[in-house]
C-alpha cells in the first residue's frame, strides 16, 4: 500500500468515525419555537399546538444530552397534550355513567334525547351533546337485553368518539409518528448545530475523499487484469468481524431510517444547506438517504471502474449505472419537488415500484394536470411494453445492471461481497419460491388497490378486471404456445405458474361479477399494503437486500425477493435474444464464474456442458465473463432460437458425437 | 450386475463415470481415488492459493451429485491391481473386485534426477497434496525459483508473486515454452513476465538444490554456474504417467499405459484414459501422448461409450488449448508449431500496447489455413472448428474474422489492423466483413 494510500484510508476511517459519533453529539432544547416548527410541518392546526404548548410547564427550555432523553421527554409531552384534551373535550366515564343511571331509572333502559341534554347542556357542552347524539342516536328508544348491554354498547361508542377527538383537537398516532422526527431535528443545539457546514464536510466529503485517495491509485497496482488475490483471505470479504460489523451497521442504518429517523437527526441537519440550495427545502432522511447512496455508489462505482478498468463493459455498465441513479433517481425528483410537481424517478418501474397505483400517488398525479397524466401513462407503458421489449432484445440486464438503483447499489458498494452469495441448487429452488411468491403478493396487492380506486372517468371496474384477465390468460397462453417448441420452463414451473394465473382471474371474477366484493382479492386492500410494505419494502429490500451484503452476498433482494426482477426474469427465459455463450469445449470447470456470480448460478454447469447460459436470474453484470481465465463466456444478444439448447456434444470431440445423442 | 471400477478422479475419470451412467442406470460405478473425497478442477489449483476460491469453489459438483447418480466414492490408495482375479488391492481396506477398470490414474511432475530433487521445499505442483505443502514451504519465503518453462510454471510463478515471493524461472531452452511458442508469441509472453517482475533465465538449467543447514532447500546451483539463493523451488518441466503401480504387471507400458484407439489396453475389461494413456499410434498422428484437461474429458466421454456397449474410437477434432499468462489469456485452434514447419508460412499481428497478439499459420502454396494462436482476444472455438472442417483459406478467415471474436461487448476491435497488416505483408487487399450471427450459428 502507497503512502497516499494509507493516509486516504485513515482519512476515510477517522471521518466514517466522525460520522457514526456525530449522532451521539447533539443536544436538543424542548422550547416553544422547536415543538411549533416540528408540528408545523406535520400540518397541526394552532390549536392542537397550543394545547401541546400548553403543556410544557417546567420542561421549557430544559436541554436534554441525546435523542434518548429527549425523544421520551417529547413523546410525554404529547401524551399530557392528549390526555388534556380529552379531560377538556373528551367524554368521561362520569358522563357515561350519569346516562346509564338516568336511563335505567326504572330498572329498564330508556334512553332519550332529553338525557342526553340533561347531561351535555347543548349550551355548554354543544360539541360532546353533538358527538353523542351522532354516535349514540340509534340507541334512542331501543330496546337493550339489560343496562349492562346498554352500557356496553355506550363505552364502545365513548371510546370511537374520543379516538375523534384526539384526533381532531390532539395529535393523532400517525402525526406523532412524524412529530417526533421533525421536533428532534428542530430542537438540535449544541455542537452539531453550530457547526453544520464543518460536520457535512467533513462526514460526506472528506470520508469520500479518503475512499478516493484509497482507491484511485490502484489504477497502478500492475497491469490491468482481473486482480481477485486474497478476496478470500480478507476478514472484511469473509464474514470476519469487520464484515460482520459492517452488516450489522448497514442492519442498523435501515431500521433506524425506516422506523426511527427520530434518532438519526443529526445526519440530516448536516444537510439542510445542501438540501435548500438544490430545492429550497430543509432536507429529510429520504434526502439523506438519497445523498448517502449516491456517494457510496459514486465512491465504489469508481473502485469498481479502477478495478476493471481493462474491461470496457464494465466500465460502460458502471458508468450508465451512476448516470441513472445521479440523474433520474437523485437529481430529477429533486427538480420536481423543487417545481411543487410530484416527485417521481421515471425509471423506478412497477412491480418493484410498489406504490406506484397507491391512491395517494395517483391522486397526487391526476392533481398535477398533464405533467401527472403523462407520468401515470410513461409508468404503465414502461412495464407493460418497455419491460418486455427491452427484455427481448437486450435481456433483463438492461434494467438489473445498467439501469436500477438496488442494482446500482449492488454493484458497486456491494461488488465485493459478490463471492458470499450461496450457490448451491437448494438455494436455487429457496430463490425460485421466494421470488416468485413476491411477485404473485405484489400482483394482488395491486389488483386490490386499483380496484378500490376504480372507478375513473371512464374507467370502469368491469373493463379493469377484463384487462387484467386478458394479459394474464393471454400471456400464459403465449407461454404455453413458446413451450411446445421448446422447453422452456420445467413441466411443474409451468403448471404453477397457469394454476396461480387462473386462481388470480377466477378470483376477480367470482368476487367481482359473482358475489360483487368490495376486496376484490379476498384481502382488505390496506391491510395488504400495510403487509406489503413492512415485509418486502422494509424487511426484504432494505433489511435483508443491503444488510446482509457482508453476510450473504450482494444481490439477496434482486435475487430472492424483487418481483420487477421475478417479471424481467420471466421474459428473459420465455423471449429473448440474451444469453451468456459457452465458448465451445474451451472450459475448465475452474469455478471462477460461478464463483463470483452474484446471482449464486452455477454458471460453471452450463459452461463444461458447453451450454449457453439462460437462466431467468443473469442480471447480465458480466462478471463471470471478465473473471474466466479461459476466454469462454460472452454476454451477447443473439437470435433467440435454441439459444438454451443443450448441445449434442461438446465440440473438439468427434468420436463420441453427432450421430450420438446423449442428453447432458 | 456389472462393477466398473475407476481409479482416479480427475476429470478424464469422472467424465467416464458420468457418461457410464449417462447411458446404464444399472451398472454399479465406484470411482476411487487417494487425492480427495471429491471431484475437483485440477486447474483452479492456483486460485486457491491465491485467495481467488476456495477449495470447495473448486468441486464442479456438489457432494450429494454422486449419491444421486450412484457412483459410489472411494478414498484409498491403489496399491496393485490383480488384472488375472480382477481385483485391487487397497492401503487401507479389504481388496475388491471389479468386471471392468478404467485407470485414469494422472501424471506426476517430472523429476529428473538432479541432485537435491527431493529436499524439503523442493516440489512440483499438480495434486491437491501440493498445495498443501505449497502452504506449508509459503511462510517465510523470500525467493522461489521455477525450473522447466511451460505453463505450470508460469501459473507457478504468478501464485508466488501473490505472496510477495520474488521468482527467478530458468528455461532450458532460448526463450519460454519454445516448444509450443513461436518466437514472436513467446517473445511477447515473456515480456509480459518481466513486466510482473518475473526473473527469467533463458538457456539456463538446474544443476543442483543445495541444503541449509536445517535440512531444506536454501539455494540452487544452475547450469550457468550461478548460485541463487531461495527457499521454495517449483519443479514445472513436465509430467509423466503416476502408473509406479501398474509397473509389476501384465499390463503393457512405456512411458504411460499403451492403449489402441479404443483406449483399450493390452489386458481385455481393462482401459486406460487421460494423462495416464499413451497411444500405440496418435488416432490423428499428433504426439502419443497430451496431457490436458479437453483431452482427458474427451476420452471419458469415449470410453463411456465403449463400456455400456457402443464401441467408440476415439477422434479427438481439431486441436484446441487455452491458458492464461498472468493477465494475457491464450487460446489456440489448430495447429502453431513452436518452430516453423517446413511449407506453412506464418503471421503475426500485435497490438502497440503489447498484450495483445493473432498468430496465423497457412500453407505456403495453397493458402489452406492451419491454425492460430490468439493472446489477449478471444476467439470462438465454434467458428474455427467450422473454418477448419471447410478447408478455408487464410484470406478467408481474415476476411470473416470478426465472426470469430468472443471478447466482450464495447471491447475495441482489432480486425482491421489485423488485415491491414497482412494486405501489406502479403500484397492483398482483404476487408473484413460484419459479423453475422447466420454464419457464426450456420443459420441456413
Amino acid at each position: 500500500m502507497r503512502p497516499i494510500q494509507k493516509i486516504g484510508l485513515a482519512l476515510f476511517l477517522l471521518c466514517f468515525s466522525v460520522f457514526v459519533i456525530s449522532l451521539s453529539l447533539g443536544s436538543f432544547q424542548m422550547t416553544e419555537s422547536a415543538l411549533r416548527q416540528g408540528m408545523e410541518q406535520v400540518g397541526a392546526s394552532e390549536a392542537q399546538q397550543q394545547y401541546v404548548i400548553d403543556q410544557l410547564g417546567e420542561e421549557d427550555g430544559k436541554v436534554f444530552g441525546s435523542q434518548f432523553a429527549y425523544v421520551p421527554a417529547l413523546t410525554e409531552l404529547v401524551a399530557k397534550a392528549n390526555a388534556a384534551v380529552m379531560a377538556e373535550n373528551g367524554v368521561s366515564d362520569e358522563e357515561i355513567e350519569q346516562l346509564v343511571t338516568l336511563s335505567s331509572a326504572d330498572g329498564a333502559v330508556n334512553y332519550t334525547s332529553e338525557i342526553i341534554d340533561q347531561v351535555f347542556s347543548p349550551e355548554t357542552a354543544a360539541g360532546k351533546n353533538k358527538a353523542i347524539r351522532d354516535n349514540t342516536g340509534w340507541m334512542i328508544g331501543r330496546e337493550f337485553s339489560g343496562v349492562e348491554d346498554f352500557k356496553n354498547n355506550l363505552d364502545q361508542k365513548k371510546q370511537d368518539i374520543n379516538r375523534g377527538i384526539v384526533g381532531q383537537l390532539g395529535l393523532p398516532d400517525d402525526k406523532i409518528k412524524y412529530l417526533k422526527y421533525h421536533a428532534t431535528k428542530a430542537a438540535t443545539v449544541g455542537l452539531i448545530r453550530d457547526h453544520v457546514g464543518l460536520f457535512s464536510i467533513i462526514c460526506f466529503l472528506l470520508s469520500c475523499l479518503g475512499a478516493l485517495l484509497y482507491i484511485v491509485p490502484q489504477m497502478n497496482d500492475g497491469t490491468p487484469g482481473i486482480k481477485n488475490d486474497g478476496v478470500f483471505f480478507l476478514n472484511v470479504m469473509n464474514r470476519g468481524w469487520i464484515g460482520i460489523s459492517f452488516g450489522t451497521f448497514l442492519i442498523g442504518f435501515y431500521v433506524f431510517l425506516y422506523k426511527f429517523p427520530e434518532y438519526i437527526t443529526n445526519w440530516v441537519l448536516m444537510l439542510d444547506p445542501v438540501s435548500e440550495s438544490i430545492s429550497g427545502k430543509p432536507a429529510d432522511q429520504w434526502f439523506m438517504y438519497g445523498v448517502l447512496y449516491c456517494l457510496a455508489m459514486g465512491v465504489m462505482g469508481i473502485r469498481m471502474m479502477v478495478k476493471y478498468r481493462h474491461n470496457r463493459y464494465q466500465i460502460v455498465r458502471t458508468g450508465s449505472i451512476l448516470f441513472f441513479q445521479f440523474a433520474f433517481a437523485f437529481t430529477l425528483p429533486q427538480i420536481l419537488k423543487s417545481l411543487n410537481r410530484p416527485s417521481y424517478d421515471l425509471k423506478s418501474a412497477w412491480p418493484l415500484e410498489y406504490t406506484f397505483f397507491f391512491d395517494y400517488r395517483l391522486d397526487e398525479h391526476l392533481a398535477a394536470g398533464t405533467l401527472g397524466w403523462w407520468m401515470i401513462g410513461w409508468g404503465i407503458v414502461l412495464f407493460l411494453v418497455g419491460v418486455p421489449t427491452f427484455t427481448y432484445f437486450f435481456g433483463k440486464r438492461w434494467y438489473c445492471s445498467w439501469v436500477c438503483g438496488c442494482g446500482g447499489l449492488a454493484e458497486t458498494l456491494g461488488d465485493p461481497y459478490r463471492q458470499q452469495s450461496n450457490k448451491s441448487t437448494r438455494a436455487w429452488k429457496i430463490e425460485r419460491w421466494s421470488i416468485h411468491l413476491v411477485l404473485v403478493f405484489a400482483v394482488i396487492m395491486t389488483i386490490g388497490v386499483v380496484y378500490s380506486f376504480l372507478p375513473f372517468e371512464s374507467i370502469s371496474r368491469d373493463i379493469f378486471i377484463v384487462i387484467v384477465a386478458v394479459l394474464l390468460v393471454g400471456t400464459l397462453g403465449y407461454v404455453w404456445f413458446l413451450q411446445r417448441k421448446h422447453t422452456i420452463f420445467q413441466t411443474t414451473s409451468l403448471y404453477l405458474m397457469s394454476g396461480a394465473g387462473v386462481m388470480l382471474v377466477g378470483v376477480m371474477v367470482y368476487n367481482h361479477f359473482i358475489v360483487n366484493a368490495e376486496n376484490i382479492m379476498f384481502f382488505n386492500q390496506y391491510q395488504l399494503r400495510g403487509n406489503y410494505g413492512f415485509m418486502i419494502g422494509f424487511v426484504f429490500s432494505g433489511v435483508v437486500g443491503t444488510g446482509f451484503y457482508p453476510l450473504m452476498g450482494n444481490r439477496m433482494w434482486c435475487r430472492f425477493g424483487c418481483p420487477l426482477a421475478a417479471y424481467l426474469g420471466l421474459i428473459q427465459r420465455l423471449k429473448s435474444r440474451f444469453r451468456i455463450t459457452t465458448n465451445g469445449g474451451q472450459c475448465i470447470s475452474c469455478g471462477n464464474c460461478s464463483t463470483y456470480c452474484e446471482m449464486g448460478i452455477d454458471v460453471r454447469a452450463y459452461a463444461q456442458k458447453g451450454q449457453n447460459i439462460v437462466r431467468s436470474s443473469c442480471v447480465g453484470c458480466g462478471i463471470c465473463s471478465a473473471v474466466c481465465p479461459r476466454g469462454v463466456l460472452k454476454l451477447e444478444n443473439g437470435p433467440d432460437d435454441n439459444r438454451a439448447e443443450t448441445p449434442v456434444i461438446i465440440i473438439g470431440n468427434s468420436g463420441v458425437g453427432l450421430s450420438d445423442q446423449v442428453t447432458y | 450386475m456389472t462393477h466398473i471400477a475407476i481409479i482416479g478422479n480427475g476429470i478424464s475419470g469422472v467424465t467416464a463415470a458420468r457418461h457410464i451412467r449417462k447411458r446404464d442406470s444399472q451398472c454399479r460405478i465406484t470411482l476411487i481415488s487417494a487425492e480427495t473425497d471429491h471431484f475437483f478442477s485440477r486447474t483452479a489449483l492456483m486460485y486457491i492459493y491465491m485467495g481467488h476460491m476456495k477449495f470447495e469453489n473448486t468441486k464442479p459438483f456438489e457432494d450429494h451429485f454422486w449419491p444421486k447418480n450412484r457412483i459410489d466414492l472411494k478414498r484409498a490408495y491403489v496399491e496393485k491391481v490383480d488384472f488375472a482375479n480382477k481385483t485391487l488391492h487397497f492401503d487401507n481396506d479389504a481388496p475388491m473386485a471389479y468386471d471392468v477398470l478404467v485407470l485414469a490414474c494422472g501424471s506426476k511432475p517430472n523429476k529428473f534426477g538432479w541432485p537435491g530433487q527431493d529436499l524439503p521445499g523442493v516440489q512440483g505442483l499438480y495434486s491437491y497434496q501440493d498445495l498443501e505443502t505449497l502452504e506449508e514451504n509459503s511462510p517465510g519465503a523470500k525467493r522461489a525459483v521455477i525450473v522447466g518453462g511451460g505453463l505450470i510454471g508460469v501459473e507457478f510463478a504468478e501464485m508466488m508473486l501473490t505472496r510477495d515471493i520474488k521468482v527467478s524461472f530458468l528455461v532450458r531452452e532460448n526463450r519460454f515454452w519454445g516448444n509450443v511458442l513461436p518466437p514472436e508469441d513467446g517473445d511477447m509472453i515473456m515480456r509480459h513476465m518481466r513486466e510482473h517482475h518475473v526473473d527469467l533465465r533463458l538457456n539456463t538449467e538446474l544443476k543442483e538444490v543445495i541444503a541449509g543447514d536445517d535440512g531444506r532447500a536454501r539455494a540452487v546451483l544452475t547450469s550457468t554456474g550461478e548460485e541463487i539463493p531461495c527457499q521454495i523451488v517449483g519443479l514445472t518441466a513436465g509430467v509423466s504417467p503416476n502408473i509406479a503401480f501398474l509397473k509389476e504387471s501384465d499390463l503393457e507400458t512405456q512411458r504411460g499405459i499403451m492403449v489402441n484407439e479404443f483406449l483399450e489396453t493390452n489386458i481385455p475389461d481393462v482401459y486406460a484414459i487421460g494423462d495416464c494413456a499413451q497411444f500405440h499410434q496418435h488416432p490423428t498422428g499428433r504426439r502419443p501422448m497430451e496431457q490436458v484437461w479437453y483431452t482427458g474429458r474427451m476420452m471419458g466421454e469415449t470410453v463411456g461409450a465403449t463400456i455400456t456397449g457402443k464401441k467408440t474410437a476415439y477422434k479427438p477434432g481439431v486441436w484446441f488449448n487455452s491458458a492464461k499468462f498472468f493477465d494475457i489469456e491464450y487460446q489456440t485452434y489448430g495447429d502453431v508449431p513452436g518452430k516453423a514447419k517446413e511449407g506453412q508460412q506464418s503471421f503475426w499481428w500485435e497490438h502497440p500496447e503489447g498484450r495483445i497478439g493473432v498468430k496465423l499459420v497457412f500453407d505456403e502454396t495453397t493458402h489452406r489455413f492451419v491454425g492460430v494462436n490468439t493472446f489477449g482476444i478471444r476467439m470462438r472455438h465454434v467458428v474455427f472448428d467450422k473454418w477448419f472442417h471447410e478447408e478455408r483459406s487464410v484470406e478467408y478467415v481474415l476476411e470473416y474474422l470478426p465472426d470469430a471474436n468472443f471478447d466482450p461487448e464495447f471491447y475495441r476491435k482489432h480486425e482491421k489492423s489485423i488485415c491491414d497488416k497482412f494486405n501489406k505483408e502479403f500484397n492483398t487487399n482483404i476487408k473484413p466483413r460484419k459479423a453475422r450471427w447466420k454464419r457464426i450459428l450456420n443459420i441456413a
